[in-house]
């Protein structure tokens, strides 16, 4: 699961915004370095020296005919016009695919993200709890419920037949059910951003357009789409650069002749190991991408022409026509939330199927034995096991290190600012082939005499720990950047020194944006399976063991284990909703007769949730 | 609170200078309040008053000089070491703690004993009791001005800095909050520095009226002196609105003769502040008094003749605009008394107004300096200039 990041790729977007060090703080030189220095330290062994070692291995030449003699150094740039020709299909494959995803992805997002902020009222941190809870349910586990759901005679596929409109007669394993897998499965990477934007929008503006004349898709077009553009720019990034790079939907819902980049980096690395050829695949990606998103913004800036739109006609059925203008939105809202649903509600039913034969991919009849005996098959149970400290580890040290250097980047000018960036910014925007397969080669490289860096829990928890750290950072980043500067000097004015400003106003008021980036690096490392796939040795992580059970079939016990995750995620979140409204509620009774005069303005006092937190980043 | 009247010291700055790059923030300031005084730092945006009042707080360190508080040298002191306390632009109050905890803050960080009930009187002195346990964003805007006020108040600090402290407020609670500071301030006895753009705000509270631009002081002086007899363009124009006569001295006797335009004016030589030959006439509107044609003028008088070119009744006064020979648009009030008929646009008058209300500035002076920072308080360039095509000034057109 990952829930998107929106600065980093409005830097990239060209669109920087310089988090400002508060003047009168922070007058020792020597501090930011060492706020920096671990957590850049482990982002320059475990991702620029990968990368660095990645790129001497795509300039190698094979030692003879057969690749398993070994490769030599060779400034080989010959690798990548071989690569290219040899896989160009799928490089167009790959960005065709991740486009139409990316496209859908912002179709659906838009009109989602525009009523939860404008239109949501008081159910607006519901809804943002509905739009992210589905990933806490498997990533792997929900694709997988694609398939159930996109079956041959399914519900779907025979509707779509009976209404003639398949061409193949099936979705499954057609380029329709990749993209539709695509699209699922990084679409808060759009609505998050989009939100943020969206958000921000003062809506007494639309009632300027309004005033000023303007109908009302008029006013969309000039106003709020120019203003939700960051969104936009941000929302299509995030989800094109996962996109482009992912197999596993490709795996689980394609078939073999619509394979991605992805699939042919992974097997080039695992199976066919030709490591140069594979080398250069990656860094050929990482350039496509970076091309993309320089080309992507100034496609997105051009803005939508209302002129085309028809004016609202008045007429006999104009009531009706009212009635759904009004509800349009939230109609189309609500089928958003259907689509996002629909699989985890799938992980749901089917853990209370037994299976008629291995796979539990059609429904049998209604059982409580795989709730009841959770662990028959004792490897899941240590596979979730292994995630759980994983993940609980690499959020501990990620969520360390990250909030370090957001402090230091926002508290301290100091020289390399715009590299320390930059570093933060790259490991989000390498796809996670890349990252994988490059760490790959360093452990494989870090060898002493006869002692082998062995592969398992502890390569698999560094690279979790590496590919968190950016998350965290900008997640704190953003919060930090929010924070007003003058209570920390209204703090220092009265008379607490650094210790008790940090203790009892900076901490407590970026709480809320560490807790959020916990609970992210948490769901990152959970779910991950690309990059564990590579570093895992022979330890199973959870995803792991879905991954390898697909052949032999799911047990029903992964669907257990899938909605009690998604469960307990959608319970924390939403008891810590409930408590913050309580505690509003609870001061406000306290004088409930000052209640008028606080104002119409009913700003809450308490912080933002962490959940808002992570959908509010800037943008 | 009324006997917590404490024992403070004067604040010194001495040849305070903050720099930025090649920029002067701050030039050069030497200033002593007087302990207990209410100060007012006035001055357009970027003038360098709040710099000055950051840097008496402790949140900026000064490139040069020294601050003091009697012989207490703090300049250097750290902001939670300095017996200062500041009410923030905005307030800065706390967004996680209730009232009572942001206004027990500062104690709390002493150690001090009695928190409780010093909090509770402090609240009760800014009558927000009732108030203690709601957040900040549950509170309007005057409550959340008086909570910034007592959360620095309690600490009991030897000076109190208000960084434009009531911009955020509406007119009416504004002047509320104005009548209100000032009663806390009498009833205290700390010395307060209040930095502000707003002539009428400070004049309103002020025992003394620091006015600033760019970086430095132009004129210190009671609100009154001030405004009756400024010593710069500057200072005329931004503390309310002038008529400016730029002249030639003739005679200096006791009373300075001045020829301007062809007309001759007279001025004690007190009210003088310079002795160049080419200097300003300056005479504020309210002085003016329209005679319409017919009637007697005083002898002693200082008159022009004009014709009157805009009337506009506001309550209180009427405001008109005449225009001399030679192309000058004056602005005069005159009070409502409700006794004779008023001039009408197009008659002929004269303007008359006593030689001890006009004052004399420099004539290098640029006559528009003060003006364009604070066009809201000048205030009555309307329709008419437009028309005249003249520039927003209210001194000389052309």
């Amino acid at each position: 699961m990952q829930i998107p990041a929106s600065s980093p790729a409005i830097e990239i977007a060209g669109v920087p915004r310089p988090a400002e060090p508060a003047p009168g703080l922070s007058k020792r030189r020597g501090t930011p370095y060492w706020l920096l220095i671990p957590g850049m330290l482990w982002l320059t062994v475990f991702f620029v020296v990968p990368l660095v070692s990645l790129f001497a291995t795509s300039l190698q030449a094979p030692v003879s005919d057969n690749p398993d003699d070994g490769f030599y150094f060779a400034w080989d740039f010959a690798n990548y016009p071989e690569a290219l020709s040899r896989y160009g299909e799928q490089f167009i494959r790959s960005f065709i695919f991740a486009g139409s995803a990316t496209i859908l992805a912002l179709v659906i997002a838009y009109p989602l993200a525009y009523f939860i902020a404008f239109k949501a009222g008081r159910w607006k941190a519901l809804l943002l709890v509905l739009v992210v809870a589905p990933f806490f349910a498997s990533f792997l586990i929900r694709t997988y419920a694609w398939q159930t759901i996109l079956a041959d005679e399914g519900f779907v596929v025979n509707t779509l037949n009976a209404l003639n409109l398949l061409p193949e007669d099936r979705i499954l394993s057609t380029p329709i059910a990749v993209v539709t897998g695509l699209t699922y499965n990084f679409l808060p990477f759009m609505i998050l951003p989009l939100y943020a934007a969206l958000d921000k929008i003062d809506p007494r503006l639309v009632e300027a357009g309004a005033d000023l004349y303007a109908a009302p898709f008029t006013t969309f077009g000039k106003v709020v789409w120019p203003l939700s553009l960051p969104g936009v720019v941000a929302g299509t990034l995030l989800t094109f650069i996962p996109a482009a790079g992912d197999y596993i939907n490709v795996r689980l819902l394609g078939s073999t002749n619509d394979r991605m980049i992805g699939s042919v980096i992974d097997s080039q690395f695992i199976i066919v190991r030709d490591y140069p050829i594979a080398s250069a695949l990656s860094f050929l990606l990482m350039a496509s991408i970076m091309a993309a998103s320089q080309a992507g913004p100034r496609l997105a800036s051009t803005t939508i022409d209302p002129s085309a739109a028809p004016p609202v006609r008045e007429s006999g059925l104009q009531r009706a026509l009212r009635w759904i203008r009004e509800h349009t939105l939230a109609v189309y809202a609500g089928l958003a939330l259907v689509y996002m649903f629909l699989p985890v509600a799938i992980v749901i039913i089917f853990s209370f199927n037994r299976p008629a034969g291995r796979q539990n991919t059609s429904w049998n009849e209604f059982s409580l034995q795989a709730w009841t005996n959770i662990c028959r098959d004792p490897t899941i149970c240590r596979a979730v096991g292994t995630s759980v400290s994983i993940a609980l580890l690499a959020t501990i040290v990620g969520t360390i290190l990250g909030t370090m250097i957001a402090f230091a980047l926002v508290r301290h000018r100091f020289a390399g600012r715009s590299t320390t960036n930059l570093l933060i910014f790259l490991p989000m925007a390498t796809p996670e082939v890349v990252l994988g397969s490059s760490l790959l080669a360093l452990f494989l490289n870090m060898y002493w005499g006869t002692w082998q860096m062995p592969l398992g829990f502890w390569t698999i928890l560094i690279a979790h720990i590496m590919f968190v750290i950016s998350f965290v950072v900008v997640t704190v980043k953003a919060r930090l950047s929010g924070l007003d500067p003058r209570l920390e000097q209204a703090a220092m004015d009265l008379y607490a020194d650094e210790r008790a400003t940090f203790r009892h106003v900076t901490l407590p008021l970026v709480a809320p944006g560490i807790a959020g980036a916990a609970l992210l690096a948490f769901s990152l490392s959970f779910d991950d399976f690309i990059i564990t796939n590579f570093n895992s040795g022979s330890t199973v992580t959870f995803p792991m063991y879905i991954w390898g059970a697909a052949q032999r079939g799911i047990p029903p016990q992964v669907n257990v284990i899938a909605t009690i995750m998604f469960l307990g995620a959608l319970g924390i979140v939403l008891l810590a909703q409930v408590l913050g409204a309580r505690r509003r509620r609870a001061s406000a009774r306290a004088d409930a007769r000052f209640r008028a005069a606080a104002g119409a303005a009913g700003t809450s006092a308490a912080g933002p949730s962490a959940l808002e937190e992570i959908a509010r980043r800037p943008s | 609170m009324a006997d917590a009247f404490k024992q403070v010291d004067d604040l010194h700055l001495v040849r305070l200078t903050k720099r930025y790059g090649e920029h002067a923030a701050v030039d050069d300031l030497t200033l002593t309040i007087p302990a207990g005084s209410f100060f007012a730092l006035l001055g357009p945006s970027g003038c360098g008053k709040t710099t000055t009042l950051r840097m008496v707080a402790g949140l900026e360190v000064p490139s040069e000089g020294m601050i003091r508080i009697g012989e207490q040298d703090i300049t250097h002191l750290r902001p939670f070491k300095r017996p200062v306390n500041t009410v923030f632009q905005s307030y800065a109050l706390f967004p996680h703690m209730d009232i009572f905890e942001n206004v027990a803050f500062g104690l709390r960080r002493r150690g001090e004993k009695n928190v409780e009930l010093r909090v509770n009187e402090m609240l009760d002195l800014v009558e927000l009791g009732p108030m203690a346990r709601r957040r900040p964003a549950q509170l309007s805007g005057g409550q959340q001005q008086r909570v910034a006020v007592a959360r620095a108040l309690i600490n009991r600090p030897d000076v109190l800095l208000l960084d434009e402290p009531l911009g955020a407020l509406d007119l009416k609670l504004r002047r509320q909050m104005q009548i209100e500071l000032k009663r806390i301030q009498t009833e205290v006895g700390i010395t307060f520095v209040h930095v502000t753009h707003d002539q009428e705000e400070a004049m309103t509270m002020a025992d003394t009226i620091a006015v600033m631009n760019q970086g430095r002081i132009e004129q210190l002086g009671a609100p009154q002196d001030i405004y009756d007899t400024p010593h710069t363009a500057f200072a005329a124009n931004f503390l309310g609105q002038s008529n400016m006569l730029p002249g030639e001295v003739v005679g200096r006797d006791g009373i300075v003769t001045v020829r301007a335009f062809g007309q001759v004016v007279r001025l004690p030589q007190e009210k003088v502040s310079t002795d160049a030959d080419r200097i300003i006439v300056g005479v504020r509107p309210e002085k003016l008094h329209l005679h319409r044609e017919g009637t007697e003028v005083p002898a002693g008088r200082n008159t022009l003749d004009g014709v009157v070119t805009d009337a506009s009744f506001v309550g209180v006064s009427t405001q008109y605009l005449v225009a001399t020979s030679w192309g000058q648009e004056l602005i005069a009030f005159e009070q409502n008394m409700g006794s004779a008929t008023r001039p009408a646009v197009g008659e002929r008058v004269v303007v008359s107004w006593e030689p001890g209300h006009s004052f004399g500035l420099d004539g290098g002076d640029d006559l528009n300096a003060g003006i364009e920072e604070d066009l809201r308080e000048v205030g009555h360039y309307t329709a008419s200039d437009a028309q005249a095509g003249l520039a927003p000034t209210p001194a000389v057109g052309g």
